[in-house]
């Protein structure tokens, strides 16, 4: 028995051994799999229960015009919720609550007593609710009441200036005009604050908390003013209306700056209400993205580079006989004219196609392509806001260009320009050839840190000054001549040019509707004030002259008017 | 038995003095520390609580103030604006109601305001302030806007 006992007692001593290794074994590979596999987690869960931590949310910048009207800004708006478990007198609390959320006291009782883990009392609140809410959770030591704010982006003029301000949508996205343009200078940096924190995860002060503040995002200060925008954009809106068009653009330049002091188009749409998808047509900018055929206002352009090269002068006279063939194709003045000897102010006053396309082809496609790029066209402005066309010239040799086309396209036809290219290049005319970057942005004000000025800039001189002035002579000339002309303003030397202009639809020209426009300056003798009207498919009358010219007249006196800007009764009164 | 150490009851004459005040000292020492420790704890726990609370205060002020300047600029919309005034019986001036007075060697006769100095300037009193930015909004600083007279 004792020797059996002893035989055996080293198998199960062993077998004890081999157990208890094992058990160790597995006790040391779970103690290695949670402090050394799991440790970052186990530390990240224990940190989450007994730290508190909160962001400090960044205001987004405000964007504001040159005179201080406030367009985009950022408030706070609040979730409140509860934990019924937590709430130890549900009465006493659904009855100071009750005020605060403008809710029945029956409601929110009902939520306080129910069974759900966590209810909702309120969402988007602004801060005349959350705010007292938040005091009354202080005041009461409301550990199951929780009053989370974040920022929202608001529009307080709503659909004014939308095509230019652009969105934030709820997931702090921006989308078009300045706020994607600039999305990264608005944003901002989030704070936060951290420390020691209780089961009701308040933080409790055991020393002093480690924060960071936030830093806001910078503020904007645009170039648009305030009171000329809203003459743009109510003279559009009764333009749009009085010819039951469809819609259109009105752009107001500073022609020796490029500083954008108006742009409005139509449709427009609130820019607080972007979640509505009938909305999302409307938010891009006509003005920079919408390419249209800009017709015979593109005639100035064409005279500038015929004039510049040379090829005629202010004393030249034409013969126009109504019609020229070019690469197998008629090309006529409009309504058949056929006005025989005339001069260069006939020409624009009359707006003889024919002219324009003699011109362009006396310079050679190489030349008038050449000129058309120097003033911008085929190519972005390089103007401050988000999603700018580029507009389309065809070049000789890509397989489009047809020979016909160095004739069309004198007088605005087969080529393709944004409303801001064509003001812009309207404007390098009128301020002695220069060519200026349009720009929407005259200040950049940080949070923390100096105030950046935007400066005017200067792309290119595109024609001589000399040129320029015997341009806008003509122009001028030719407003004066056209006795029923309606851009005139009384006082005032206007340089310009009227459109009407074919609508392309799957290669044909659209035999209904057309897009009239006038892009003019004043005053003449010393310009300051470029004014582009564009109305799409007007149904009263097709011409640019009786839908546009109107429009560009009644915006030229209220922006006298508003600037200050006195007669030039030097030229006015030829 | 004879008490073979009849001064038992009385001090040690080896009994060390200065060991016992250095244990005092030390145990004082600690104590000291320790009150200052918690003392700066204290204190550090009420820095936090009133850091704590102007932190709080300063967020909701700046909440406040982004609010309050939210519901400024949707009282001020041009439209609103135009709407008061035309309500006051105000109306834009038209081009002919515009008098311009031309002053020789007066330099703004020849340069007109740009729109960007429409804004009033901050010498101005506050109701001027009020008034110019009024007409701005609306057109109307024109027929105020002529060119004054200088000497």
């Amino acid at each position: 028995m004792t020797e059996t006992t002893l035989s055996r007692a080293p198998v199960r001593l062993r077998a004890a051994l081999i157990g208890l290794m094992a058990v160790g074994f597995f006790l040391a590979a779970r103690l290695f799999w949670w402090q050394i596999v799991e440790m970052d987690k186990l530390a990240a869960r224990q940190d989450d229960q007994t730290r508190y931590y909160a962001p400090i949310f960044a205001r987004r910048g405000d964007i504001v015009t040159s005179d201080g009207m406030l367009l985009a800004t950022d408030i706070f708006v609040y979730k409140i919720t509860a934990t019924p478990k937590d709430i130890r007198n549900p009465e006493r609390v659904a009855r100071e609550l009750a005020p605060i959320l403008g809710q029945p006291y029956d409601a929110i009782l009902a939520k306080l007593k129910s069974r759900d883990k966590n209810v909702i009392l309120a969402q988007n609140a602004p801060q005349s609710v959350g705010g007292p809410a938040q005091n009354l959770k202080e005041r009461l030591g409301l550990g199951g009441l929780s009053v989370e704010g974040k920022t929202k982006r608001v529009y307080p003029a709503n659909a004014f200036a939308e095509h230019i301000v652009g969105y934030v949508n709820v997931v702090r996205e921006s989308a078009y005009g300045v706020e994607r343009e600039y999305d990264e200078k608005l944003r901002g940096t989030d704070g936060w604050i951290s420390g020691a924190s209780n089961a009701f995860r308040d933080i409790i002060p055991f020393d002093v908390p480690a924060s960071k503040p936030a830093v806001d995002g910078a503020r904007l200060v645009l170039t648009l003013h305030s009171g000329i925008q809203r003459i743009a954009e109510t003279e559009l809106l009764n333009a749009v209306r009085e010819t039951r068009a469809t819609g259109g653009t009105i752009v107001i330049m500073e022609v020796k700056t490029g500083a954008i002091l108006a742009m409005a188009s139509s449709p427009a749409a609130d820019l607080n209400a972007f979640a509505d998808p009938a909305n999302q047509p409307r938010y891009a900018n006509p003005a920079i993205s919408a390419q249209y055929e800009p017709g015979s206002v593109f005639k100035i352009v064409t005279v500038a580079c015929a004039l510049e090269a040379g090829t005629v002068n202010v004393h030249s006279v034409f013969d126009d006989n109504g019609y020229i063939i070019i690469g197998g194709r008629t090309i006529k003045n409009h309504d058949d004219l056929a006005p025989g000897r005339v001069t260069l102010t006939d020409v624009m006053q009359m707006s003889l196609n024919v002219e324009a396309a003699k011109m362009s082809v006396g310079l050679g496609a190489e030349r008038f392509y050449q000129c058309l790029a120097k003033f911008g066209f085929g190519a972005p402005t390089r103007v401050d806001l988000a999603a700018e066309a580029a507009g389309k010239v065809k070049a000789v040799g890509d397989g489009e260009w047809r020979e016909v086309d160095l004739a069309t396209n004198s007088f605005g036809q087969g080529i393709a320009v944004t409303p801001l290219q064509m003001i812009a290049a309207v404007s390098a005319v009128a301020n002695q050839g220069k060519l200026m970057r349009p720009y929407i942005v005259q200040e950049i004000q940080p949070a923390n840190g100096a105030a950046r000025k935007t400066n005017p800039e200067v792309v290119r001189a595109v024609i001589r000054p000399e040129i320029a002035q015997t341009l806008t002579k003509v122009l001028a000339d030719a407003i004066i001549a056209e006795s029923t002309n309606k851009a005139s303003v009384p006082g005032y030397s206007i340089a310009g040019k009227t459109g009407t202009a074919q609508i392309p639809i799957a290669g044909m020209l659209d035999p209904r509707w057309t897009i009239a426009s006038f892009t003019g300056y004043l005053p003449a003798n010393d310009p300051r004030y470029a004014i582009l009207v564009k109305i799409d498919k007007p149904q009263t009358s097709e011409r640019g002259s009786q839908v546009a010219s109107p429009v560009f007249a009644s915006l030229a006196k209220q922006l006298v008017s508003m600037v200050g800007l006195p007669p030039d009764a030097r030229v006015a009164s030829k | 038995m004879d008490n073979p150490n009849p001064s038992a009851l009385e001090i040690n004459p080896g009994f060390n003095f200065s060991g016992v005040r250095a244990l005092l000292l030390l145990v004082g020492v600690i104590a000291l520390l320790g009150m200052m420790y918690l003392t700066q704890n204290s204190q550090a726990a009420m820095t936090g609580t009133r850091t704590l609370e102007l932190q709080d205060r300063l967020e909701r002020l700046r909440r406040e103030n982004a609010q309050l300047e939210y519901e400024i600029a949707v009282l001020t919309t041009p439209d609103k604006i135009a709407e008061r005034a035309r309500r006051l019986g105000l109306r834009p001036a038209t081009i002919t109601q515009t008098v311009f007075i031309a002053i020789n060697n007066y330099p703004a006769a020849s340069k007109p305001a740009s729109p960007a100095t429409l804004a009033p300037t901050k010498s101005a009193a506050p109701m001027e302030l009020l008034w110019n930015e009024l007409l701005a909004r609306l057109g109307l600083l024109s027929s105020g806007r002529t060119v004054e007279a200088s000497p």
